[in-house]
């Protein structure tokens, strides 16, 4: 039990923020904060679990064995180079620790807003993990993790009854399901587990820490009011069951679910990138190619939630360059966003072609 | 246009969040000032929603990706643009307009926690106890190649999910019969007002099935019994046969 614990947190909290301390380095100095270390590592650490696992997935269906063992090599490895570079710049005398948060708190009042905004977000958590939400897909998603743990094989048994099949491409190329078996696999503890009573630990406060990073952009100016702001997207996610459709309906009842990543993390990441980026851009301030190397992360993890949702995301990222395009007469803009686009276009090729 | 335009009426639901969103854009569109905010939030996104009401978009995605159209709603950055807009427009009276925000989000819409499909976890698994009690019954033990069951339909989303040893005669693949492959044979009979042993049986036997699991007071029409089949457990609300015309067949250890 307690060695799953110190795994959970090697995987799920050591190793993103360590990966993510490489981002951070090229990240503007404005921009840079604990939370947005772990943010960039967390997207970075899926991007990389993408790119090594749908080769393998397409060439070794009892791959998963050598998938975990090279992942787990792979993220030791950046996490180290994180720290190694971290430290380098400390020595050099940069500050590298930053400010958890990067927040100003300047009265009692905004203490006791800031302490209601951790309160409602601390209440989704305990209430995802005390409630069970069914959703049917689960018998597609949960199912392909469990099996893919305990048999080592990679998209070749159907979930639904156990039985052999081909390889299913189009729904190979999105291994968010795979990531969580390689979870269970390295802690010992059941997916179905990871799946419905861990990830949502994770996966809330990292979606809260994107738009705690828009609204510090959209509040530079008053900060004082971005508790409330805080406060008042707790309020739509909690609220916002107004049909099975809506991103907030996916955020707290399939959680773990690709989709729901897609809707609630890889999008509002989308948003506050550009947001980030061109809003520094626009003033004349440096925003480094952290966040341009971030971008191009996001488009691969966008492929690793859904297939067909790479179609979304660069129809997403299209549409704003070709706004900020027009409205800043710079061309070059639609250039530099199409690089970051790359991921999305190949995997989208490869999903027309299979 | 019909379709878009039910699809756009099932997602929004009653379609208060709809409107709060539409009066949030509006509000940035003659207020903010800062261009990329701008930009992003009010034409970007506008962009998007026109598109998404266009008949010849639809018909291209439908191409790519048919029945997740409203995804592209997903897009509309609602969530941000509506607490942006109403801290905004609330913060200059900062408590008693916080209040009255998180009021009329908690009017518009719908708690998540008072959905049906939400209740108390039974375990850390999120799968009800029933259905770990039924796999934990039927699993073959060390040495024993994986069974197949055929299960009442509200256990079929649980079984493997909480273990892959366990294969079903039909998945989740034939619940919505007009979903994939129209409606299986076995699951036919099982759902029968009453069941006849000796179909049930012969089907069970035909699909491999070395476990039957009934709902408990299902009338069944002659004795499973006498069809080879031995009740080998029961839980509050289902019983389990052995199907013993199937062997249990063990791994070869060579």
């Amino acid at each position: 039990m307690i060695s799953q614990g110190i795994i959970l947190i090697l995987v799920l909290g050591l190793a993103p923020l360590g990966t993510g301390m490489i981002i951070d380095n090229m990240l503007g100095p404005r921009q840079r904060s604990l939370g947005m270390s772990y943010i960039a590592g967390f997207l970075t650490l899926l991007a990389v679990f993408q790119l090594i696992a749908v080769p393998i997935v397409f060439w070794d269906a009892w791959g998963f064995g050598r998938l975990v063992k090279l992942f787990t090599a792979i993220s030791a490895i950046l996490a180290g180079l994180g720290i190694v570079v971290s430290m380098h710049h400390w020595r050099k005398g940069n500050n590298i620790w930053h400010p958890v948060l990067r927040l100003k708190v300047r009265s009692r009042a905004e203490q006791v807003e800031w302490l209601l905004v951790v309160v409602l977000i601390g209440f989704q958590m305990i209430m995802a993990v005390l409630c069970a939400s069914f959703d049917g897909d689960d018998a597609y998603y949960v199912v392909q993790s469990v099996m893919t743990d305990e048999t080592d094989t990679l998209y070749r048994i159907l979930p639904y009854t156990g039985l052999s099949t081909s390889l299913d491409y189009r729904h190979s190329m999105a291994v968010f399901p795979i990531w969580i078996a390689y979870i269970a696999r390295v802690t010992g503890i059941h997916a179905a587990i990871i799946s419905h009573t861990i990830l949502p630990l994770v996966l809330i406060p990292v979606t809260y820490w994107i738009y705690l990073e828009v609204g510090k952009k959209l509040f530079r100016e008053k900060e004082e009011q971005l508790p409330g702001y805080m406060i008042l997207v707790c309020a739509l996610q909690i609220f916002g069951n107004v049909s099975i459709y809506p991103a907030a309906t996916f955020f707290l009842m399939r959680t773990w679910q690709g989709k729901s990543v897609l809707a609630n993390v890889v999008f509002p990441s989308i948003f506050m990138a550009l947001l980030w980026i061109f809003e520094e851009e626009g003033e004349k301030q440096n925003s480094g190619t952290g966040l341009w190397v971030l971008l191009f992360m996001i488009n691969i993890v966008a492929a690793m939630m859904s297939t067909a949702s790479v179609f979304l995301n660069v129809l997403l990222l299209g549409v704003m360059a070709v706004v900020l395009a027009i409205r800043r007469k710079d061309w070059g803009i639609l250039l530099r966003v199409g690089i970051t686009c790359i991921p999305c276009m190949a995997y989208g090729l490869l999903y027309l072609l299979l | 246009m019909k379709d878009i335009l039910l699809i756009f009426q099932e997602y929004t639901g009653a379609g208060f969040f709809t409107i709060l969103y539409l009066l949030a854009l509006l509000y940035l569109w003659v207020s903010e000032k800062n261009e990329a905010v701008r930009s992003i939030f009010v034409y970007g996104a506008g962009v998007l929603q026109l598109l998404f009401f266009i008949p010849l978009f639809y018909y291209g995605y439908q191409l790519l990706d048919k029945g997740t159209y409203y995804r592209i709603l997903w897009l509309l950055p609602m969530t941000m643009t509506i607490a942006y807009s109403g801290v905004k427009i609330l913060g200059r009276y900062p408590r008693i307009g916080m209040i009255l925000g998180v009021i009329l989000i908690a009017v518009s819409g719908k708690c998540v926690y008072s959905n049906t499909y939400m209740s108390k976890a039974e375990n850390a698994y999120h799968i009800p106890q029933e259905a770990i009690d039924v796999c934990e019954m039927i699993m073959p033990e060390e040495g024993q190649e994986r069974v197949t069951g055929v299960f009442p339909d509200d256990l079929i989303h649980f079984i493997r999910q909480y273990t892959s040893e366990i294969q079903m005669a039909y998945g989740r693949d034939y619940l919505a019969p007009d979903w994939i492959y129209g409606d299986h044979p076995l699951r036919q009979v099982m759902n029968l007002s009453r069941i006849p042993a000796g179909k049930l049986a012969a089907l069970a036997t035909e699909y491999n099935c070395n476990y039957i699991v009934l709902s408990k007071g299902k009338d069944i029409a002659g004795n499973l019994e006498s069809q080879d089949m031995v009740k080998i457990g029961e839980t509050e609300h289902y019983d389990i046969y052995q199907n013993n015309r199937i062997d249990i067949i063990y791994e070869d250890k060579n």
